[in-house]
């Protein structure tokens, strides 16, 4: 096996058509010969990009009107940690701390034998 | 094979070196791991770049290797694409006419050899490149081009040699399974 063996190889050569597609429009200007029927969508990416983000942001309810909707996704880039949170509404009463009650610990529900050495009963209720 | 192109009068300079070295372009794309197909197209965005310079390069072969093997770089990292590539077949060569089996076995030999180790023997044979100028080009030294160029034609010849190897132990097996047995010869 030697060099002149391999260059007796001839290379495979490139589709016929290439050569058509890169000098195509050579004839009227330098430019590559990109089709013409090609719709270029680069210019509209960053509107595409602000759009999709007031969608996230600004949650529409049930049709309602977008100031009654209140923000679905919270950014946190105070703790260093630069997390973004979605919320999901369906969870928001169970989440809120205020809607909690604790019946329980509900003084006029108290079942416990055990009172209190404070002089009131234990009603730990969040809602206010 | 050198081009030589009036580059600042002739403004079509591109589709000269088209016509010489496109298939060489495609080769070094196929030793540098991709696929015929994107091989076609790293050579398409290489000329298309080629196409929209002012000026001819002062070198523009070199130019136009060094241009196409970094764009042969960038695209075959994709993942996609690699996975895609193992079920190219298309042969590296034209068919000779009169191709032996030898030969054929020898251009499969170069398609399996390593990519540092091909990549050296297809520009020294068939883009015409000194050990300095690939050197140049990989940012190696020429000794370090030249060695790989040895190892790669070395390896190139053991396994033919251990093809011809099994072709004639092969062969001598069937020949012996053919011959009658001693008892009634």
């Amino acid at each position: 096996m030697n060099e002149n063996q391999l260059r007796g190889w001839r290379p495979r050569r490139p589709s016929a058509g290439l050569k058509a597609r890169i000098f195509s429009g050579q004839g009227t200007a330098m430019s590559p010969a990109l089709p013409a029927t090609r719709w270029n969508w680069h210019p509209f990416a960053p509107a595409m990009a602000c759009m999709f983000f007031a969608v996230m942001v600004f949650h529409f309810n049930g049709g309602g009107s977008w100031r009654d909707s209140r923000p679905a996704l919270y950014a946190d880039f105070s703790s260093g940690s630069n997390t973004v949170t979605f919320s999901d509404r369906a969870q928001e009463v169970e989440n809120h701390l205020a809607g909690v009650t604790f019946d329980w610990t509900n003084g006029s529900v108290l079942k416990s034998s055990m009172r209190s050495h404070f002089g009131f009963g234990p009603s730990t209720n969040l809602s206010n | 094979m050198k081009v030589t192109v009036n580059q600042n009068l002739n403004p079509h300079w591109c589709e000269a070196i088209y016509d010489a070295k496109a298939a060489e372009l495609v080769l070094y794309g196929r030793a540098l791991g991709l696929a015929h197909g994107e091989a076609e197209d790293v050579l398409q965005e290489t000329f298309m770049a080629l196409m929209q310079m002012p000026f001819a390069p002062q070198k523009p072969e070199h130019y136009c290797v060094r241009s196409f093997r970094n764009r042969a770089l960038n695209y075959r990292r994709s993942m996609w694409r690699r996975l895609t590539r193992e079920w190219e077949s298309l042969r590296w060569f034209e068919k000779l006419p009169d191709e032996s089996p030898e030969e054929r076995a020898a251009m499969k030999v170069l398609e399996e050899l390593p990519v540092d180790q091909r990549e050296v023997i297809v520009l020294k044979v068939w883009h015409g490149c000194t050990f300095e100028e690939i050197g140049g080009l990989l940012d190696i030294s020429p000794n370090t081009a030249a060695g790989r160029y040895r190892y790669g034609l070395q390896k190139m010849k053991l396994k033919l040699e251990g093809v011809a190897y099994e072709r004639d132990e092969r062969e001598s097996i069937a020949w012996l399974a053919t011959a009658p047995a001693v008892g009634r010869a």
